[in-house]
């Protein structure tokens, strides 16, 4: 299994360990509650550098992801954008952010579990239509952590000279003789950062310091429950290769004013309505409805669950599937089979958390 | 893994079951199922008066990663249940938020419900002692 270059000391933190896309990963600390609630009301810290890291680059490296993205990426550098890869089909092959790094310079961070399988696609789309580009894989030659919660900007700002940077914005910053590349994006709905280091020991010594002040180190369990309370989709659990962005309801991150690899698919896939669409679910109770349940509206057989758990910021179970058309109403009584046992659930929108309270655009207090 | 009461008895799904009497039995899960489920965020079990074949599903425990179920060790009739710890009733919508008690004690302040037996001697020779339990979870974890 790969390990991070943080493994000892996440060992030293006292996390225990999950396989996650080929890693051996930090699951919890002590209590995957007690690292949700703090990335919240506060500031939590994760080791991301299982997630690929792709540099593109080259005098065709525009033209070339605005071929393999469904977003525009032609955007300024120091931005970034979520977009989706598609493949012929008009199938989802990856979710992923791109950021602008210089004129023809750009950073790709997609799924670990998505890392060969897109490098290939990437090479492949290279070659047959003769873009001159540079790809390189630079995971294994950075270290990257996340850095989230209402408080991140001050835990950080002790630590090294931050600048002001606006969301889905990122500037290198220096630390010690590294320049870490400091990006005001993340996976938990909450504002903070992500940091690309160079050097593995400077990203250690970051992530020992900003846990000695008190910023809570948080595995995997607490990435996947804050993720799903902020309504965000997990790669290969609530969307694959046979998900279009129409089905997925991410067509929001489609340009259909450009041309992408699945264009024509997705257009043509257009002009049927999807039978099912994907719609958060929430639970009466702290019962959750989980990866698998079957959803039933009266007696009829009306979707599934893709991923569900309990929310700790809601204090209810939360998640998310396909719900057949038409059922997508927030409120709408459905039920989940959960064991053999139903448990009662209404479709909710998405986050799941008041947003006025909770998540990057809270009110300031 | 290393801290199996030895004064009980275990089954192949991670109950475990300590006699209080001729005929009365406490009855929880094991430290090896709290690590596995991680945070326990709702533990049910049927009604007090139920009575329950060993084997037979008693209640349910859900976590952050899973909804499981939990079986009895031994037949018996539930007479108590631990709402201390945050156990409810099924069908019950009453919570009263105290699980941690059954992560961080399960052996102890976290028991689940207590059971008037039926065959206890009998059941409990089909059962794990400490020792054995032990060496089963060595063999899962290869």
């Amino acid at each position: 299994m790969l390990r991070t270059p943080l493994f000892d000391l996440h060992s030293e933190l006292g996390a225990h360990f999950t396989e996650f896309a080929g890693w051996e990963m930090p699951l919890r600390y002590r209590s995957s509650i007690k690292e949700t609630l703090a990335v919240r009301n506060c500031c939590g810290l994760f080791d991301v550098s299982h997630m690929g890291r792709l540099t593109i680059g080259g005098p065709d490296s525009l033209k070339f992801l605005q071929l393999v993205a469904t977003n525009d990426v032609d955007i300024e550098p120091g931005r970034s954008r979520y977009t989706l890869i598609l493949n012929e089909d008009g199938g989802i092959k990856d979710d992923d952010v791109v950021f602008r790094i210089k004129e023809r310079e750009f950073l790709m961070v997609i799924n670990a579990g998505s890392r060969e399988k897109i490098i290939n696609w990437l090479t492949k789309v290279k070659e047959d239509r003769h873009f001159d580009v540079d790809l390189e894989d630079v995971t294994f030659k950075t270290v990257m952590i996340a850095v989230q919660g209402p408080r991140s900007t001050e835990f950080l700002s002790s630590l090294l000279n931050l600048p002001k940077i606006r969301r889905y914005r990122h500037k290198e910053v220096n630390y010690r003789d590294d320049r870490v590349l400091v990006s005001r994006t993340g996976y938990t709905g909450e504002d903070g950062y992500e940091l690309i280091f160079h050097n593995a020991d400077y990203a250690e010594e970051v992530f020992r310091k900003l846990a000695n002040l008190g910023v809570e180190p948080s595995g995997l369990g607490a990435r996947d429950i804050l993720r799903l309370e902020a309504g965000m989709c997990l790669y290969g659990q609530d969307m694959n290769e046979n998900t279009t962005p129409i089905e997925a309801q991410l067509e929001f991150v489609v340009r259909y004013d450009k041309d992408f690899i699945g264009k024509e698919a997705l257009l043509r896939k257009k002009e049927e309505p999807p039978l099912y669409l994907r719609a958060g679910i929430r639970s009466r109770t702290r019962r959750s409805p989980r990866c698998g349940s079957k959803l039933f509206y009266e007696d009829e057989e009306v979707g599934w669950v893709t991923s569900g758990t309990f929310s700790p910021t809601v204090g209810v179970g939360i998640g998310m599937g396909y719900l057949k058309r038409g059922l997508s109403k927030p409120g709408t009584k459905i039920k989940a089979l959960v064991s053999d046992r139903q448990i009662e659930v209404i479709v909710s929108e998405m986050p799941f958390y008041d947003t006025t309270i909770y998540g990057y655009r809270r009110r300031v207090q | 893994m290393n801290d199996v009461p030895e004064d009980r008895y275990y089954s192949k799904t991670h109950e475990w079951v300590l006699p209080v009497g001729e005929n009365k039995a406490k009855v929880g899960i094991t430290g090896y199922a709290v690590e596995e489920l991680g945070d326990i965020t709702y533990l049910e079990v049927r009604a007090v008066g139920s009575e329950v074949k060993a084997g037979e599903r008693i209640g349910t425990v859900e976590s952050n990663k899973a909804t499981e179920d939990i079986y009895a060790p031994v037949s018996g009739k539930i007479i108590e249940i631990n709402k201390e710890a945050g156990v409810v009733e099924e069908g019950s919508s009453e919570f009263s938020g105290e699980l941690e008690r059954i992560s961080e004690d399960p052996y102890g302040e976290g028991w689940i419900v207590v059971l008037e037996t039926f065959n206890m001697k009998e059941e409990l020779k089909g059962l794990m002692d400490a020792h054995e339990y032990v060496e089963m979870l060595k063999k899962e974890q290869k």
